[in-house]
């Protein structure tokens, strides 16, 4: 598929879906926006500054319209929406999404309006750093994702993305009743089978779960306790931090209000807050070891797939500069 | 589909002081099939919600037998307990649940039983002990209980005392200070911590140990049966922690694999033991 015909594929969608994708803002970040024209979206191959969570797990969603004691489920409808160019690192995390959320009415209903279109380069040329995703195009690695459409380029000049041989592959009903009503045939079809490869789960990640399990390196976490701001931006960035909290907001005769959730962040210091002010988590080096615990032990164990989708996203907005993935080889080498 | 969230309305049957801070509500759901449907074991919880202000965690204090009402207890701590304990006989609440693990109580059934807790943390273990008076003959062990408090007005349920000794439970107590009630009451108070009662007490033999208290008793608790060589794999421990979400999702509550709200609020402490900073 050319550009112009991808381009033309979003405006098809625009006549009945939102369509949301990465665009550029002033200070040159790529930020997930509502596409208004499609030459403004941008896939170059970047990662978004953020996730694309928040189109899925609102950082801040209303649970209930209160009145008195009873608890009313809001009345909107949810939009449909088409989201595009979300990279198979940020599709990995929306498995996750798919899995943690599977009881979840909010989260399951917007899912329903929601058509996916990622897209990935597959080029055997290494890119720069700043292209991290790249690699992670692995054999196969599309049985392994849900989608709806994937659009595979095949490229190796940056500047020219699109100008090599783009395929188009579908990955649901949706996605092939969208490409025949646009009227695009040359597509594949791609069976999804599971979010597990054959030989298991990634080794790496089974030998830093193993590690965090055995041990407490106290050097590790005590050092990047101390180096921690606590700012919490790697959470927000991170596409498989998903934790909040859920919060009152009452109307002014307090009768009346919301029931709110919002995502909150284990760096914070209220976040293992019980009544009277005792909190469970003491120190940044407690809430680090937490963090990364989560994602390399507590989600590899309960949902049987990776807790980080190795998107790099939180080494790259730490203010203080903390290379996590240096600390995870600290943690294999401990 | 469902709405975990979702919460069912109760009314507030009687209220009842239990000492300065906390007080016991009798709840009842509104709706009879709810009241039907309702089934718990001792050391599960549910959330009790207050619109604007939220929801919290709070332990049965009665027997599941009892089919028509439960109780619970709230210290006035923050501001939904202080909220909660202003509210009179009629008036409604919301609440979810029940969740998560409770105690073992097919082993509690078949063993000696000891009972140790520190202040609020003993509103579960009354609910093991309402359903042990009602249904003795499927209860085969001794109970033994070490109870401790800041006070004597500290101590919940101390109107049961009498009859939870009437019914064979070997009650003894402690408190942080002698003060006059403490005096009055036909009970000896010891005073100082409750590890004291472990070290200085003829256990009841082979005990199951129930534990629910502040972190720092739990700890010394523990430290204390170690020296009696009691086996981890038979202390069971109730912890608190943080909860939003109730249903392992929000991830306040973990604890090195686990959630609180989930896979405990009981745990055996050889599973939990080894966790970083656990108590």
């Amino acid at each position: 598929m050319t550009k112009t015909k991808f381009l033309e594929l979003i405006n098809f969608l625009q006549k009945n879906h939102k369509v949301y994708g990465p665009v550029l803002d002033r200070a040159n970040r790529l930020l997930v926006r509502e596409i208004k024209k499609t030459e403004h979206l941008v896939l170059d191959g970047r990662l978004t500054h953020y996730s694309f969570k928040n189109l899925f797990l609102p950082d801040c969603e209303p649970l209930f319209d209160y009145d008195h004691q009873k608890l009313k489920e809001p009345n909107y409808s949810y939009e449909k929406r088409a989201i595009v160019g979300m990279t198979i690192s940020d599709l990995k995390a929306l498995e996750l999404y798919d899995q943690v959320f599977a009881k979840d009415p909010y989260y399951q209903e917007r899912k329903r309006q929601t058509l996916v279109i990622g897209y990935g380069i597959a080029s055997k040329k290494s890119y720069s750093e700043e292209l991290i995703y790249v690699q992670q195009f692995e054999e196969n690695i599309l049985e392994h994702i849900k989608f709806d459409i994937f659009l595979e380029l095949n490229s190796d000049k940056t500047d020219k993305i699109f100008n090599g041989s783009n395929l188009i592959f579908v990955g649901s009903e949706e996605g092939m009743k969208v490409l025949d009503g646009f009227g695009y045939k040359n597509y594949d079809k791609i069976e999804y089978v599971g979010p597990i490869k054959e030989e298991g789960l990634d080794r790496t990640m089974m030998a830093i779960n193993d590690k965090m399990k055995k041990s407490y390196t106290k050097k590790i976490w005590e050092n990047i306790g101390k180096r921690c701001i606590e700012c919490g931006q790697c959470t927000l960035v991170c596409p498989t931090c998903y934790c909040f909290r859920i919060d009152d907001e009452p109307s002014l005769d307090r009768s009346k209000g919301k029931r709110v959730r919002c995502w909150d962040a284990c760096m914070y210091h209220e976040f293992s807050e019980i009544s009277g002010k005792t909190r469970l988590l003491k120190n940044t080096e407690q809430r680090m070891w937490f963090w990364f615990y989560h994602k390399f032990v507590r989600i590899p164990e309960k949902y049987k797939i990776p807790g980080c989708v190795k998107c790099g996203r939180c080494s790259r907005v730490c203010p203080v500069d903390i290379d996590f993935m240096k600390v995870l080889q600290d943690v294999l080498k401990s | 589909m469902l709405n975990p969230y979702q919460t069912k309305l109760v009314v507030i049957k009687r209220v009842i002081k239990e000492s300065s801070d906390v007080k016991r509500f009798v709840l009842e759901f509104e709706n009879n099939v709810d009241k039907e449907n309702f089934n718990f074991i001792p050391g599960q919880f549910i959330k009790v919600s207050i619109p604007g202000l939220g929801d919290a965690p709070f332990s049965f204090g009665t027997s599941p037998r009892i089919k028509e009402n439960f109780e619970i207890a709230v210290r006035a701590v923050g501001n939904l307990t202080n909220f909660l304990n202003r509210m009179q006989i009629g008036q409604r609440l919301g609440l979810r649940g029940p969740y998560g693990n409770g105690f073992p109580m097919d082993i509690i059934k078949k063993r000696n039983v000891l009972i140790v807790s520190g202040g609020c943390g003993f509103v579960p273990f009354k609910s093991i002990i309402d359903d042990y008076l009602i249904d003795r003959k499927n209860y085969h062990g001794k109970f033994q209980i070490f109870y401790g408090a800041r006070s004597f007005d500290d101590l919940l349920f101390s109107s049961n005392f009498e009859k939870w000794e009437n019914n064979k439970i070997d009650l003894k107590l402690m408190v942080d200070k002698e003060d006059n009630m403490c005096k009055d009451s036909q009970y000896k108070c010891n005073v100082g911590l409750v590890t004291e009662l472990i070290k200085n007490e003829d256990l009841v033999e082979k005990p199951v140990v129930l534990v629910c208290g502040p972190p720092i008793m739990v700890k010394f608790v523990i430290l204390e049966l170690d020296k009696l060589s009691i086996p981890h794999s038979d202390i069971f421990v109730s912890l608190e922690r943080r909860m939003e979400c109730g249903i392992g999702v929000c991830e306040h509550c973990a604890i090195g694999p686990y959630y609180v709200c989930k896979d405990g609020p009981v745990f055996a402490w050889d599973k939990i033991e080894w966790i970083p900073n656990i108590i």
